[in-house]
């Protein structure tokens, strides 16, 4: 198994099933040059494509939480986006650092799941920050078919599923 | 304003200790876990206090108490409502603004109680008491039934509101105190309700429609407006509400709930039972919003907890069964 740390929570992959696309070489390049976001990583699992988020916190003030969900929802959208550009081989988001089992591009045309993993967040205060995310996202879910429009759990819930350690 | 408060077997509930009470007080709890009893017990209390020596009413105490317990509650003899598991007696107390009240029976008691504070004197200002269900299609029902017929059926919970909103609007100015929650339910509602006639009319601009044909959550909340029109309701009420939630759209829920707040700046106090998610999460917000302190009994298995709104949303089986459905989701989603 391989792990990674994002935001002080170690996450589990089965090698080859996970692509780190923020750690690309052409991430700087998409980010200064297209001003794109881009989520922590994205990983195989269960037969669907995850593309993952992690966060340490979340905020509890109204205004930041429309910023907090701002980010991170364009992060899940360039991060499809750049991740259609990899498959293809685009010349902007070319990569040879992504495992040949990731590179499959049937994977695109099944399930697919953002999924944002906060660590500490009490249980009691996820769904208020779903529902704030849902809203925002629910057109670009729609495009791409993707329901629910995001998967938010706490540290607790992420390791019970077995994503982290 | 009630200050503390003790009931010790009634019912299914041995002993819930209500301590340091605050201008608004939320009970929880599943369905039959006593939520209502509690809310009906320091009914009696205050309603008693406030009942007795009020103009030419030369009833005791004693008497007020056993008629209030007997009509509130409604069975066959008073004895009935002691904890059946308990040789104690029922015992009833609380401290009303300066004054200690307290009533207790035991199982034998038929239609009198046996011991009722000796020093009681006249509570001018009136609590009510909202059932879940609005009174107003059932007006003359309820009066014939309480009234005339003297059957069982609708409690004196029903009856006392009956007639509070019978009482005749007043000319003058309000309270001022009650000018802004006045205006939000006006607002809320796009209206007001009026008796003529015996009958009433929910007024909507120059529109006048029948009570039977308005909508249930409109006259739950005309209701209030009333109160506090004909003055019935004044700065020291006590106002209890059974499910402020039922009825009503969430986002009226959350505007009555601002109301309520006003209100108890203004030196009145609530108490509420719910099962709303909807209700707490509001109440919540408005103890941090306002740094009050939103004291929570929640009933769990016959036993009391205690937690405070202004130090966070408490471990409790509402938030417990929104988590619940929250991990459904996601056992379905991932």
């Amino acid at each position: 198994m391989i792990i990674q740390e994002e935001s002080g929570m170690n996450f589990v992959f089965e090698p080859g099933k996970m692509y780190s696309i923020e750690k690309d070489t052409f991430n700087n390049r998409i980010t200064s040059k297209c001003g794109a976001k881009i989520c922590d990583f994205i990983v195989y699992k269960d037969n669907k494509l995850h593309f993952v988020e992690a966060k340490s916190s979340a905020p509890r003030d109204k205004e930041e939480l429309y910023s907090y969900t701002e980010e991170i929802s364009q992060k899940f959208y360039d991060s499809l986006l750049v991740y259609i550009g990899v498959l293809f081989d685009r010349k902007n988001t070319a990569s040879n650092n992504i495992s040949p089992q990731m590179k499959n591009r049937k994977y695109l045309a099944g399930t697919i799941k953002f999924v944002l993993v906060i660590k500490g967040i009490p249980k009691s205060g996820l769904q208020d920050i779903k529902n704030v995310f849902e809203k925002a996202m629910r057109k670009f879910a729609c495009l791409f078919s993707i329901e629910p429009p995001v998967i938010i759990m706490n540290d607790e819930q992420a390791k019970s599923k077995g994503w982290i350690e | 304003m009630i200050h503390n408060a003790t009931i010790q077997n009634l019912a299914n509930l041995h002993e819930v200790k209500l301590k340091n009470l605050a201008p608004i007080n939320v009970i929880i709890g599943e369905n039959d876990s006593g939520k209502t009893m509690i809310l009906k017990a320091l009914y009696v209390l205050s309603k008693s206090v406030e009942e007795f020596g009020r103009g030419n009413d030369n009833r005791s105490i004693k008497e007020i108490v056993a008629d209030k317990l007997y009509w509130t509650f409604q069975c066959d003899q008073l004895g009935d409502l002691v904890s059946k598991d308990q040789d104690n007696h029922l015992k009833l107390e609380a401290e009303i603004d300066d004054q200690h009240m307290m009533l207790s029976f035991s199982k034998s008691a038929k239609n009198t109680v046996s011991t009722v504070t000796e020093h009681v004197y006249h509570r001018e200002e009136n609590s009510i008491f909202f059932p879940a269900k609005e009174v107003l299609s059932l007006f003359n029902v309820i009066k014939k039934s309480r009234a005339i017929d003297k059957e069982f059926g609708f409690d004196d919970t029903y009856y006392d509101l009956v007639l509070a909103l019978e009482k005749s609007t007043q000319q003058g100015k309000n309270f001022r105190n009650f000018t802004e929650s006045k205006k939000l339910l006006e607002k809320l509602i796009n209206g007001n309700i009026e008796y003529k006639d015996g009958k009433w009319l929910f007024k909507k601009g120059k529109m006048k429609i029948s009570i039977y044909s308005t909508a249930e959550g409109i006259k739950k909340i005309s209701i209030l407006d009333r109160l506090l029109t004909n003055r019935y309701i004044t700065p020291g009420s006590i106002i209890y509400i059974d499910e402020p939630e039922s009825a009503l759209h969430p986002k009226a829920i959350v505007e009555f709930l601002d109301i309520l707040s006003l209100l108890s700046k203004n030196n009145i106090q609530i108490f509420m039972a719910t099962h709303s998610f909807f209700v707490l999460k509001k109440l919540l917000l408005i103890a941090r919003k306002e740094n009050m302190s939103i004291p929570v009994f929640s009933i769990v298995k016959d036993k009391v907890e205690y937690s405070n709104l202004n130090e966070g949303m408490p471990d409790n089986p509402i938030v417990d069964t929104s988590i619940e459905l929250y991990e459904e989701e996601l056992d379905l989603d991932i």
